[in-house]
């Protein structure tokens, strides 16, 4: 018996089921990817090449210093020192000029020698580069542009690009500091121009104890020491993307498991009232709770396993998707023994939950009597009908009004689907819109200036005469970042984090000029107010009108903070100061290279100002944003790129396979009022006006409550997925995807409606 | 010289069941004329609803030709039909087939909106009339679920009166009713067929095919009889019963 449900309404069973299938896949491909790929990378990291700890540090001295304090703790196994030279100035790449060569240059005989794990991706397989050679890292040549066979000139001295590498050190592109290798000899060239820059990597029983030494160090060794992190950062960086895709894939797919439920569980319902009658015969005819009930869940069961367990397996191309996208620096995407386990348990999991609700469904086959069923009869429905809210209402569109108001329960569920399914596309359309727009909002994202032109690089004395003498200018800020702060404070707490804190310079803060509005309270006008990052500021408890004592450099000074500003720099521990700040650091590399953030007049663009600053002597890269800014935001978004794609994809096929399920249930229990309809004279058209109307008044207010909750909760979640309120709301974007989904909802509800126009109404009222 | 209102010509019907075809209908040639209460009967099989189906745009032939108020319907386009349907034809259910989210006025004045040419306050006005007619007045804001057989068949008469059709075709209107409400649905129809209206009925029950002025019968998807009679008037009843009972009588019935 259930085998025939089954059969005769496959076509119900199979939209049910592909939607529990896509529930699946995604809930499937969102934990396997993020348990693998955390548990990879902790493995990946635990190996020998991977040490606990890792330092850049500057200056032969505080080297030196630092090899003596880690002979004398015993904590601390051994120091490794990959030796190296800093570049600030600008490159060429093929004849054309680019911006500074941010990035550390080390030497090598031998790449496997070397304390970090190196992996040849392209070039061909040696121990390490020429003197006319340059291996560039993955991650830089991608941003760069840079390819194999490219001439990169540095300091005069050219360099074939002869290999690319991985390197373990850059799991991803979150690491800005990306390592390339050269010879001895290339390395004592760029030394007669440049500064010599060490990484050192220490090794412990724990990070701990890495982390330890190293923030000692600090203390001691100031900014001679450019950045230290440990494992545990490297591993986090990974962990913490694994864990936003799988977190919004994970979501996404609770939200469709749920709405799918709640469906199967509405189509029951539907069924049972629509065969009423049968089952008041089979009750009449002896057959008990338990086989009536049998009938019905065998088939859903069925349904939900074959589904489910289909979907649990393919979600694991998904995970190889994401994971190959974020794990491609370290090792690509592997599986492990954690996969089949997860695997089993989804299957087991979903389909139980399904069980439980279905069976909660059918409890109410208990309290049916056979005598209240054939009473009623075949198409009956038990509810009191309503009346009808538009009264003498004739034209399809006052008709479906009707219909809504008539079937309440039908309504809101088309309602609570669609209103899903347009949320969760617009959702992950404008994630993937503002991520896109890292680049082009750092105000919001980085707490920097959003203008109409940034020129990086050594912002002098004259440079800045000629920007204030520019027709072309109307006005420029000069601002500048202290990498590392290397700041203490009395207190332990504000003393861990302010220590590797990023300081954000600027000669003067324009809220207006800038576009950065502060969280709280105000930016800074005297020299002794800060502004200190968000997410710095939960974490230390400070609000504004606070004081922060800090020590750098030798020099203590207490500052009033004066605001709070969204900002992801250093992972939000960043804080804001004016250009006094400078005295404390004497440093070429800071004081010299920053970026002068110019408004242009309305007359000029960015693209003529660009061929007007070319011309200029300054050897100054000229964008929108600083080159770290804009590769920064083309890594988040190429990273979050396919996840989106995945979501939206999946949305827009959950809205329609719901769609295309409850249409036909819809016109299999309409059926015969089409037919009495037609035989009454409506036309064909009439009735498909009159389904459509129906199906497009609930569309619409599905799209006011999808784009009305998407406003007010869609900031939240990113500001709590990311630290920032960094929501790009696109209008045009918003209007597009509604749009789409109103138009894949209108073809599927003209598709149901065509083949009706051929049958005869006797054939439409027979049942 | 009676008008014809519906001619069928060498009209065929065939279904296919699994691998077979049915052919159910053979060549028929029927008149319908105006103002008869003409009764279609036949023995189980014989073709007499899917005949009412074919000549009332229910249904398309597969061969011949229909010509109702001389438009030839066979080969219409869906639009025409649905035309002839709203205002020139209509329909009662042996089970009713009233809308079921609309009341009993609703369904009436539902079926007469837009046709022809009249305002909905001038169908509503009719509606009203209608549900007076037939003393159905109280079940104007009831729903179909909440109506007998009887109360939904008077519904079902009002609404085919409604929208001024030429022609009222009936498939077993009263198989689903009572005796009492099965007589009362014949009164009706009896009397608006006094008035003018012309009806096509099919039926298997002997006390419908006494209301007929004229009875057709129905073998093997042929006509192999027709009687005629007057208008049926109460106090002849016997007489007429007589005839009718030998007319069946000679056809095995």
């Amino acid at each position: 018996m259930w085998q025939r449900k089954l059969k005769r309404n496959k076509l119900q069973f199979l939209l049910a089921g592909f939607v529990l299938m896509i529930a699946a896949v995604i809930i499937s491909g969102s934990l396997i990817f993020s348990i693998e790929s955390t548990s990879y990378i902790n493995k990946f990291y635990s190996g020998k090449t991977n040490p606990e700890g890792y330092a850049y540090i500057k200056g032969e001295k505080s080297l030196q210093s630092i090899k003596d304090k880690a002979s004398k703790n015993d904590k601390i196994k051994e120091v490794k020192v990959m030796d190296g030279v800093q570049l600030l100035e600008n490159y060429k790449l093929n004849g054309e000029e680019k911006a500074p060569f941010y990035t550390f240059l080390y030497e090598t005989l031998n790449y496997k020698d070397l304390p970090i794990g190196i992996k040849i991706r392209e070039g061909e397989e040696k121990p390490a580069p020429k003197d006319d050679e340059i291996w560039v890292e993955r991650i830089f040549a991608k941003n760069n542009h840079i390819s194999l066979g490219d001439t990169i000139e540095l300091s005069n001295k050219k360099l074939k690009v002869a290999v690319i590498i991985n390197t373990s050190i850059v799991p991803n592109s979150l690491n800005n500091i990306t390592p390339c290798l050269i010879s001895a000899k290339t390395r004592q060239d760029l030394m007669e121009k440049n500064e010599a820059m060490h990484l050192v990597a220490v090794e412990s029983d724990t990070d701990t104890e890495a982390s330890s030494f190293l923030d000692d160090a600090l203390k001691d060794f100031g900014t001679d020491i450019i950045y230290v992190y440990t494992r545990s950062d490297l591993v986090g960086s990974v962990e913490s993307i694994a864990l936003i895709f799988a977190g919004c894939g994970l979501m996404a797919a609770v939200m469709i498991f749920i709405v799918s439920l709640v469906i199967i569980k509405f189509i029951i319902k539907s069924t049972m009232t629509r065969e009423l009658q049968c089952i008041g015969i089979w009750k009449a005819l002896g057959k008990s709770n338990g086989f009536i009930k049998g009938i019905y869940s065998k088939a859903y069961l069925l349904m939900g396993l074959v589904f489910i367990t289909s979907g649990s397996f393919l979600g694991i191309p998904v995970a190889y998707i994401m994971g190959n996208r974020e794990l491609d620096n370290a090792g690509g995407f592997h599986l492990s023994m954690l996969t089949p386990a997860v695997i089993l348990t989804i299957i087991l999991l979903l389909n139980l939950i399904m069980y439980w609700q279905i069976r909660r469904v059918l409890k109410r086959i208990d309290h049916i009597t056979p005598v209240e069923t054939l009473r009623i009869g075949l198409t009956s429905n038990e509810k009191k009908v309503k009346k009808s809210l538009i009264k003498n209402a004739h034209s399809p569109f006052s008709m479906a009004i009707n219909d809504i108001a008539k079937k309440p329960g039908h309504s809101i569920m088309l309602i609570l689907l669609l209103s899903l399914s347009i949320y969760l596309g617009v959702f992950f359309v404008e994630m993937q819109y503002s991520c896109q727009n890292i680049g082009t909002m750092p105000n919001v994202w980085f707490g920097i200036p959003n203008v109409d032109v940034t020129l990086t690089g050594e912002i002098s004395v004259s440079l800045k005469e000629e920007l204030s003498r520019m027709d072309e200018v109307q006005e420029y800020q000069v601002g500048h970042f202290i990498t590392r702060l290397g700041a203490s404070a009395k207190e332990e707490k504000v003393n861990e984090l302010v220590n590797g804190s990023i300081g954000i310079v600027m000669d003067h803060w324009d809220e207006k000029t800038s576009k950065i509005t502060p969280k709280s309270g105000r930016l800074p006008k005297a020299d002794n107010e800060v502004v200190i990052g968000s997410i710095l500021a939960g974490e230390l408890g400070y609000k504004a009108g606070d004081e922060l004592t800090l020590t750098m450099n030798g020099k203590t000074n207490t500052y009033l903070i004066v605001g709070t500003i969204n900002s992801l720099m250093s992972g939000g521990n960043c804080i804001g100061f004016t250009e006094k700040i400078l005295e404390t650091y004497p440093d070429k590399a800071v004081n010299d290279y920053g970026f002068a953030y110019v408004t242009l007049k309305q007359s000029t663009t960015m693209e003529d100002f660009k061929a007007l600053m070319k011309q200029k002597p300054y050897g100054v890269m000229v964008g929108k944003v600083c080159n770290e800014i804009k590769t920064t935001g083309e890594s988040i978004s190429e990273m979050i790129y396919p996840l989106c794609i995945i979501l939206i994809i999946v949305s827009m096929l959950f809205c329609i396979l719901n769609i295309i399920n409850l249409l036909a249930m819809d016109h299999f229990e309409n059926r015969r009022i089409y037919g009495i309809l037609k035989s009454l004279g409506f036309t064909n058209r009439y009735i498909c006006f009159r389904s459509i109307s129906k199906i497009f008044i609930l569309s619409i207010a599905a799209i006011v409550i999808a784009v009305t909750s998407f406003v007010l909760t869609a900031p939240t979640f990113i500001e709590l997925a990311s630290g920032v309120d960094g929501l790009v709301l696109n209008v045009k974007l918003i209007a597009g995807i509604t749009v789409a989904m109103l138009v894949e909802i209108g073809i599927v509800t003209v598709m149901f409606c065509l083949p009706m126009r051929k049958i005869s109404p006797k054939d439409l009222m027979e049942e | 010289m009676r008008n014809v209102l519906i001619k069928t010509d060498k009209l065929c019907k065939s279904y296919v069941t699994g691998k077979q075809g049915v052919h159910v209908l053979k060549n028929l040639d029927l008149e319908i004329y105006e103002g008869d209460f003409t009764v279609i009967m036949g023995s189980s099989g014989s073709g007499k609803s899917t005949l009412l189906y074919s000549i009332s745009t229910m249904d398309r032939p597969t061969s011949g030709s229909v010509k109702l108020l001389g438009r030839e319907v066979a080969t219409a386009t869906e639009n025409e039909v649905a035309e002839i349907r709203k205002n020139e034809v209509s329909f009662i259910f042996q089970s009713m087939n009233l809308l079921p989210d609309l009341s009993a006025f609703e369904n009436i004045a539902y079926a007469g909106y837009g046709t022809k040419e009249r305002t909905k306050e001038e169908v509503n006005r009719q509606a009203a009339a209608l549900l007076q007619k037939f003393h159905i007045e109280d079940l104007k804001d009831k729903f179909p679920s909440e109506m007998s057989g009887g109360q939904k068949q008077r519904v079902a008469v009002a609404r085919a009166l409604i929208t001024g059709a030429k022609v009222v075709f009936g498939d077993e209107p009263t198989g689903a009713l009572n005796s009492m409400a099965g007589k009362e649905v014949l009164d009706l129809l009896t009397e608006i067929n006094k008035e003018g209206q012309s009806i096509v009925m099919v039926t298997h029950d002997l006390k419908a095919a006494r209301r007929a002025t004229r009875l057709l019968y129905l073998t093997d998807g042929q006509i192999d009889g027709e009687l005629r009679l007057g208008r049926y008037i109460e106090e002849e009843k016997k007489k007429r019963d007589e005839v009718i009972d030998q007319f069946l009588k000679e056809r095995g019935w």
